[in-house]
Order: C-alpha cells, then sequence, then structure tokens
C-alpha cells in the first residue's frame, strides 16, 4: 500500500520535475542567452572599435610612410624644402586650371613661384598665395611651361602641360639631338624658378618630322597630381651660410623671382 | 539669427559640395533659392560675399562671379515677370536660362582671357548645373516653407 502511494507520488511528481525541469532549463537557455546577446551585443561594438583604431593606424602607419619619404627628400644645394598638405583639388565653376589648395600661405613663406615637388617629381608652382593658403598650378596644366634637360643626353628643351590625363609635351628638341623613350627628363634651372635636377617626366614617344626643324616628345609626369597628399616646397637659401634672403618663401629660402608666364 | 547660421553653413556645405563635384556652382543656386523666397535683401549680401568666395577659390581674373552672379537675379525677376516664382515651370525655366548663361559667360570670358574655352566643360556640365539650380531651389523651398 505504500508502495501504491509512492508509485502514484512518483507517477504524479515525475511529470511534474519534467516540466520544472524543462521551464527551468528554458529559463536558464533564455537568460544565458539575454547574457550571450548582451556580450555579442558588446563584442561587436569592441570589434568596430577595433576596426576603427585598425583603419586608423594603417592609415597613420601609411601616412608616416609618406612623411618619411618626404623627410627623406634631399633638396638641392642651396635650396630648402618645407612640407605642406594638399587641402583641395578644383573647387568651383571658375577653377578651371588645374591646380591644388595647400594649407601653406604667405604667413608660412609661401609666394608666387615657390616650387613645389614631391619625392617622385615637380608638381609645380605656386601661383597665388594668401595669407594662409595658396595654390599651385600643376605640371599637367596647358599654361605650365619649365626648362628640362634629358638626364641622360643632356639635350635641352621645354615640357608643355597640355591638359588633365593627358601626355607631356616636349618642344625645341631640333632633330639632330637624340632623346630616347623611357629617358627622364630633369629641370635645367635656366627659368630661374625650379632648380637644376629634379626629375620632372618620363619620355614615352619621340617623333621626328621631315616639315619640322624640332622633333615631336611626348612624356608622362613621374607625379600623379591628383592624388597627392603631402607635398614639398622649395626655396633658395643665400650663398652666404647662415644668412637667409628677405623675401624667404619657405622658412629660411627665397623665390626663383622670375616671369610666372616663362616657367613653371 | 538663425537664418544667418542657417546660410553660413549652407556656404560650407555648398563649398565642400563643389569640391567634390569639380567645376558645379552651388552658390549660384543658392542665390537663386534666396530670391525664390523673397529674401532680396539677404541675396544682395549673400550675392556680394558669394562672389568674392567664387573668385577667391577660382584662378581666373575677376570679374566671371560678378558677370554669372549678376545674371541670376536679372533672370529671376525677367521670368518673375512671366510666371509666379512658386510654378515648376518657372523654376524649370529658370534652371535653364541660368545653366545656360553660366555656361556661356565662362566660355566668353574664358576666350577673353586667352584661354581655351572647353575648359569650362561640355554640356554635361551645363546640364549638371541645371539640375543642381532645380534641385536647390525646390528642395530648398519646400524644406523651408514645411518648417514654417
Amino acid at each position: 500500500m505504500a508502495d501504491t502511494g509512492m508509485e502514484f507520488a512518483g507517477w504524479v511528481l515525475v511529470p511534474g520535475e519534467w516540466v520544472r525541469t524543462r521551464v527551468d532549463d528554458t529559463w536558464t537557455r533564455y537568460v544565458a542567452l539575454q547574457d550571450m546577446r548582451a556580450e555579442n551585443e558588446e563584442l561587436r561594438a569592441r570589434v568596430d572599435t577595433l576596426n576603427a583604431a585598425l583603419a586608423e593606424a594603417v592609415e597613420k602607419g601609411a601616412r608616416s610612410e609618406r612623411l618619411e619619404k618626404l623627410l627623406g627628400f634631399v633638396p638641392p644645394s642651396a635650396w630648402t624644402a618645407a612640407g605642406a598638405r594638399v587641402i583641395g583639388h578644383r573647387m568651383g565653376p571658375l577653377s578651371v586650371l588645374e591646380t591644388v589648395l595647400l594649407d601653406r600661405g604667405s604667413r608660412h613663406g609661401a609666394v608666387r613661384d615657390t616650387p613645389v615637388t614631391s619625392v617622385r617629381g615637380v608638381v609645380g608652382r605656386i601661383v597665388r598665395s594668401g595669407p594662409s593658403f595658396s595654390q599651385v598650378l600643376l605640371l599637367d596644366d596647358i599654361r605650365s611651361r619649365i626648362p628640362v634637360l634629358g638626364r641622360n643626353n643632356r639635350i635641352p628643351g621645354i615640357i608643355y602641360g597640355q591638359g588633365p590625363g593627358k601626355l607631356l609635351r616636349i618642344r625645341f628638341v631640333p632633330l639632330n639631338d637624340p632623346m630616347e623613350e623611357g629617358e627622364v627628363v630633369i629641370t635645367s634651372g635656366w627659368g630661374g624658378v625650379f632648380p637644376k635636377g629634379l626629375p620632372v617626366a618620363r619620355v614615352t614617344r619621340v617623333h621626328s618630322s621631315e616639315l619640322s626643324l624640332f622633333q615631336d616628345i611626348w612624356a608622362e609626369p613621374l607625379v600623379d597630381a591628383a592624388r597627392l597628399e603631402e607635398v614639398l616646397m622649395l626655396g633658395r637659401v643665400s650663398p652666404d651660410p647662415g644668412t637667409v634672403l628677405e623675401s624667404s618663401p619657405v622658412g629660411p629660402v627665397s623665390t626663383g623671382g622670375d616671369d610666372p608666364a616663362s616657367e613653371g | 539669427m538663425q537664418v544667418i547660421w542657417g546660410w553660413v553653413l549652407y556656404t560650407a556645405a555648398a563649398l565642400w559640395g563643389q569640391g567634390v563635384f569639380g567645376g558645379l556652382d552651388l552658390l549660384g543656386p543658392g542665390l537663386a533659392l534666396c530670391l525664390r523666397l523673397g529674401w532680396v535683401r539677404s541675396a544682395f549680401w549673400l550675392g556680394i560675399a558669394w562672389i568674392v568666395v567664387q573668385e577667391g577659390v577660382g584662378n581666373i581674373f575677376f570679374g566671371t562671379a560678378l558677370l554669372v552672379f549678376g545674371g541670376i537675379p536679372v533672370f529671376f525677376f525677367a521670368l518673375k515677370w512671366l510666371l509666379t516664382p512658386r510654378n515648376g515651370v518657372f523654376t524649370v525655366l529658370f534652371s535653364v536660362l541660368a545653366a545656360c548663361w553660366e555656361m556661356a559667360a565662362l566660355h566668353i570670358l574664358l576666350s577673353l582671357q586667352g584661354l581655351p574655352a572647353d575648359l569650362a566643360g561640355g554640356w554635361e556640365r551645363g546640364v549638371a548645373q541645371g539640375i543642381a539650380y532645380m534641385v536647390i531651389i525646390t528642395g530648398g523651398a519646400l524644406a523651408l516653407e514645411r518648417s514654417r
């Protein structure tokens, strides 16, 4: 009889216990899931934060690499270099020429005709300068002209901009003077704006015509100005060591001071 | 005061937009919006300020922005004589006229300065400029009228 009571109680309790266990399991799982969800959200937020930090670190790494290269740039003798950041390109309907805006102006010594270069080659020259910002006329602008020399054969010519995305044109190279495809042209320094020896472009096509006294030479710029983020402004120092010219454009430097139409 | 801050913010946003969209003028449509809202005095002062800004960020000789911005009120009041500015046809006609005027003025002044006229851009730029006028005038007027 006692067994029957026990059996009954057992049979009554078993389903109850089953239900209790299920409810308990479900509740535990629910609570665990809630915790997991909160933890998951927290982890996701941490992943987002870490991703942002990683992206920032990668960007900082790339920037420091670029800046290291800029710091490694050795300016020509009697010239000094100062860094500037590119903060804008074409900024409106009246900005029709190929220019970039720099975060350095006359307060920082950036004046008209200051040569602007990068570690890879010539970028252009400053054409307008405000107190805090200045505008650089790029090498590929149609108004840009720079006297150059072939690096190997030392043949002089003048390099002309032809517009954005177009090859540069080297003019006034006589028919018999050798200039080869692949040859790098450098600034000759004859215009008085750029120092001698800065790389400008690489010759891509040379064509001799019987109708002209000069060769048709095309060259690609060494610098992609549209992607520039940092540049170097060059300035001349006085030949006398320690003495700086008064019209110093970039710290202890001065301008070329030539007719802007003649070079740049 | 709120209106002044609004236009300061618009100017900043327009300059950013001009940086992103290359040769597009976003201040001219702002001037047209100001006229469309009937704020003639504000339009006058904003026009002067924006002429200085456009000339400053540009790189051709002074006077082009003066000519372009000078044309906007002329076309606006000439069209207002025929249609009401709230009319959609007015906005479309004005946008077409203003964009054509802007392109024509740029072409003429570039030629006068001995620069190739194609630097002003082709018909695509004219179409984009017309759309900019339409979007800014309509969107700005709707937003400001609803917020009142």
